[in-house]
C-alpha cells in the first residue's frame, strides 16, 4: 500500500514536471502567448456579453436603420436597426461555445471509440474501424447539413451536428496510440494485479493519451468554429434573433457597397478567433510533442 | 500486393454498404414526408396516401431500402419533387460544375502552392519566407465564403472584370476557383516548404551539388520529386474537401454545383435529391480513399507487406 502511494506520488510529480515544462516552452513563444491572451479576452467577452454590449442583441433602434458607424452605434446598425457591435459581442458566445461544446462531444465519442478499438482489437476493432470509415466518407460540411436537416436548426443542434461529424479523426489517433500503449509492461502488471478492462482503459491508457487529446482538440476547435459560421452563413445553423458571425456576414453581404462594415467587422472577429486558436494549437503541439514539430 | 488489394476491396465493399445504410437512415428519419410537404394545403388523407403509394413510401423500411439500393445501382432516383426534372440529370449537372471547379482549384493550388513553397524554402528565414508563411497562416484561418465575398466585391462589383455570379461563360469559374484555390495553396505551400527543406538537407543533395549539377535542376528534379508524395496525399484529401466545401463558394457565386443542389433540396425537403446527392458523394469519397490507399501500397512496400502479413 505504501509502495503504491509512493508510486502515485512520484507519478504526480513527474506529470506536473511535464506540464510545467510544456508551459515553460509555451511561454517562450510570443505568438502563442498573444493568441492565448486573445482567446482569454474572447472568453471574457462571451461571459460578460450583456454587460459589455451597449445594446441587447435583439434591440431594434428603428430611428437608425442601416446606419454607418456613429457615436451611438460604434459599428453601425443592420436592416432592423440592431447594433452591429452588440451583435458581434453576442456572436462570440455562439462561436466559442460551438468550439468548446461540439469539440467535447466529438472528443468523448472519438476517445471512447478509439480506445475500445485499440484495446480490444479483433472484431471490435474491425467493426469500429469500419464505422469510422463510414462516418468519414461524408464531406464534413455536407454531413453536418444533412444532420441539421434531421434535428432542425438552432444553437444546441449545431453543437450536436458538428460534434457528430468531427469525432473520426480523434478516434483514429487514439486507436493507433492505444494499440502501442497496451503493449507496455504496466498494462501487463495491472492485468496481473487483477485490474479489469474498464480500469485499465480509463485509469492507465486514456490518461496517457492526454497530450494527443489536447493537441487534437485545440486543432479541431477553430475548424468547428468555421463549420458553425459556414452552416449559419448557409442559413442552416443558428437562427435570428440569436447572433452568429456567419449569419451576420450572410445578411450583411447584401449591403457590402453601402455599408461595408456590416460584413467587415464580423469577418475580422471570425478570422482573428480562428487564427488565435490555430496558432495556439501549433504552439501546443510543438510543446507537447516534439516529434510532430514543423521545420522552421 | 494482391492480398493487400483484395482485403482493401472487401473493406471498401463493407464501407459502401454501410454508407448506403447510413444515408437511407438519415434521409428517412428526417421529419416531414414528401406528401405532407407537397400537399401542404391539402388535408385530404386519401390524396396524401395516394402520393405516398406512388413514391413507395407506404412500404416497410427494408423494402424501401432495397428500392433505394436498386435506384442507386441503376442510376435512377426518379423525378425531383419540385424541380420536375429527373434527379439523375440534376445530379450529373451538379457534379459537372463542382467537378470542373475541383480540377481548376487543384491546378491553381498546385501551381501557386508549389511556387510559393519552393520560394519560401530557398529564402528560409528571410523576408519572402516570412511573407509567404504569414500569408499561408492567414489563408488557413480564412473561411472560403469570406474570401469569396471579398473577391466578388473587388473583381466583380468594383472593377467589373469578372462576372458577379452565374455560369454563362467559362469566366464564371474564375473567381470561385481562385477563392478556393488560394486557400488550398496555403496548405500546399506549407507542405512544399517543409519537404523541400527536408530534402535540401539530405546528403545526396550535397552529392548532386558536388557533381556540378545546376541548382535549378537539383531543386526541380530531386527536391520536388521528394516533396511530391505528401502533396499528392494532401491533394487527394483536398479533392474530397472541395466536393463538400464548394457549397459555400457555390452559394456566394450562384453556381448550380452539387453542394448547392443538396442545400436547396434540404430547404425544400426534396428527398430523392437528398438521397441521391448524399450517397453518390459518399461513394466518390470511398473510392478516392481506396485510390489513395492503393497508390500508397504501390509506392510504399511497408504498407502492403504489413497488410499481407495480417
Amino acid at each position: 500500500m505504501e509502495a503504491q502511494n509512493a508510486l502515485s506520488q512520484e507519478q504526480v510529480i513527474t506529470s506536473t514536471n511535464f506540464y510545467h515544462h510544456v508551459w515553460e516552452k509555451l511561454r517562450e513563444n510570443k505568438v502563442a502567448i498573444v493568441s492565448l491572451l486573445l482567446i482569454l479576452l474572447l472568453i471574457v467577452v462571451a461571459l460578460f456579453a450583456p454587460q459589455i454590449a451597449p445594446y441587447d442583441e435583439g434591440f431594434q433602434d428603428t430611428a437608425h436603420v442601416l446606419s454607418k458607424p456613429t457615436n451611438i452605434h460604434w459599428l453601425g446598425t443592420d436592416e432592423f436597426g440592431r447594433d452591429i457591435f452588440s451583435r458581434i459581442i453576442y456572436g462570440t458566445r455562439v462561436s466559442l461555445s460551438v468550439g468548446i461544446i461540439a469539440e467535447l462531444i466529438a472528443m468523448t465519442i472519438g476517445v471512447l471509440m478509439g480506445a475500445l478499438a485499440g484495446y480490444f482489437g479483433g472484431w471490435v476493432d474491425s467493426l469500429i474501424s469500419r464505422i469510422i470509415e463510414i462516418f468519414g466518407s461524408f464531406p464534413k460540411i455536407l454531413f453536418a447539413i444533412v444532420i441539421m436537416n434531421i434535428i432542425g436548426t438552432g444553437v444546441i443542434n449545431v453543437f450536436i451536428a458538428i460534434g457528430m461529424v468531427g469525432w473520426t479523426g480523434m478516434a483514429r489517433m487514439i486507436r493507433s496510440q492505444i494499440l502501442q500503449l497496451k503493449e507496455n509492461e504496466y498494462v501487463e502488471a495491472a492485468h496481473s494485479f487483477g485490474a479489469g478492462n474498464t480500469h485499465i482503459i480509463f485509469k492507465h491508457l486514456i490518461p496517457n493519451t492526454l497530450s494527443t487529446i489536447i493537441v487534437n482538440m485545440t486543432m479541431a476547435i477553430p475548424q468547428d468554429i468555421m463549420y458553425e459560421a459556414s452552416l449559419s452563413f448557409l442559413g442552416l445553423g443558428v437562427q435570428p434573433p440569436t447572433s452568429s458571425w456567419g449569419q451576420i456576414i450572410s445578411v450583411g453581404r447584401v449591403y457590402i457597397s453601402t455599408l461595408p462594415g456590416y460584413v467587415l467587422f464580423p469577418s475580422i472577429a471570425l478570422v482573428l478567433t480562428v487564427l488565435a486558436f490555430n496558432l495556439l494549437g501549433d504552439a501546443l503541439r510543438d510543446a507537447l510533442d516534439p516529434r510532430l514539430r514543423r521545420m522552421d | 500486393m494482391k492480398k493487400y488489394i483484395r482485403s482493401r476491396l472487401i473493406q471498401t465493399l463493407v464501407v459502401l454498404i454501410g454508407v448506403t445504410l447510413l444515408t437511407f437512415i438519415m434521409v428517412n428519419v428526417a421529419p416531414g414526408d414528401a406528401a405532407t410537404v407537397m400537399t401542404e394545403k391539402i388535408t385530404d388523407q386519401a390524396a396524401i396516401d395516394r402520393i405516398n403509394a406512388q413514391l413507395g413510401l407506404d412500404k416497410p423500411y427494408f423494402v424501401q431500402y432495397f428500392l433505394f439500393l436498386r435506384n442507386l445501382v441503376f442510376f435512377d432516383f426518379g423525378t425531383s419533387y419540385f424541380k420536375y426534372k429527373p434527379v439523375m440529370q440534376l445530379i450529373i449537372e451538379g457534379f459537372r460544375v463542382t467537378g470542373t471547379l475541383a480540377v481548376t482549384i487543384i491546378l491553381f493550388a498546385l501551381v501557386v502552392g508549389l511556387a510559393m513553397g519552393i520560394m519560401a524554402a530557398l529564402n528560409r528565414g528571410k523576408f519572402w519566407d516570412q511573407l509567404i508563411m504569414g500569408l499561408s497562416t492567414l489563408g488557413m484561418a480564412l473561411p472560403s465564403f469570406l474570401l469569396a465575398i471579398l473577391l466578388q466585391y473587388i473583381f466583380g462589383l468594383k472593377m467589373q472584370l469578372l462576372p458577379l455570379s452565374g455560369l454563362t461563360s467559362w469566366q464564371g469559374y474564375v473567381l470561385p476557383s481562385v477563392t478556393m484555390g488560394m486557400i488550398c495553396a496555403a496548405e500546399v505551400a506549407r507542405l512544399t516548404r517543409t519537404s523541400m527543406l527536408d530534402v535540401l538537407g539530405q546528403d545526396y543533395m550535397r552529392t548532386a551539388t558536388a557533381k556540378g549539377i545546376s541548382r535549378q535542376r537539383i531543386i526541380l528534379v530531386h527536391g520536388l520529386k521528394n516533396a511530391l508524395i505528401p502533396i499528392l496525399t494532401f491533394l487527394g484529401n483536398s479533392f474530397k474537401a472541395i466536393l463538400g466545401g464548394a457549397v459555400l463558394v457555390e452559394t456566394v457565386f450562384g453556381l448550380n454545383g452539387i453542394g448547392r443542389l443538396l442545400v436547396d433540396a434540404i430547404m425544400q425537403r426534396d428527398t430523392p435529391i437528398i438521397q441521391g446527392v448524399t450517397v453518390y458523394i459518399a461513394m466518390i469519397f470511398v473510392l478516392v480513399n481506396l485510390g489513395i490507399d492503393l497508390f500508397y501500397g504501390l509506392i510504399d512496400p511497408r504498407i502492403r507487406l504489413a497488410k499481407d502479413n495480417d
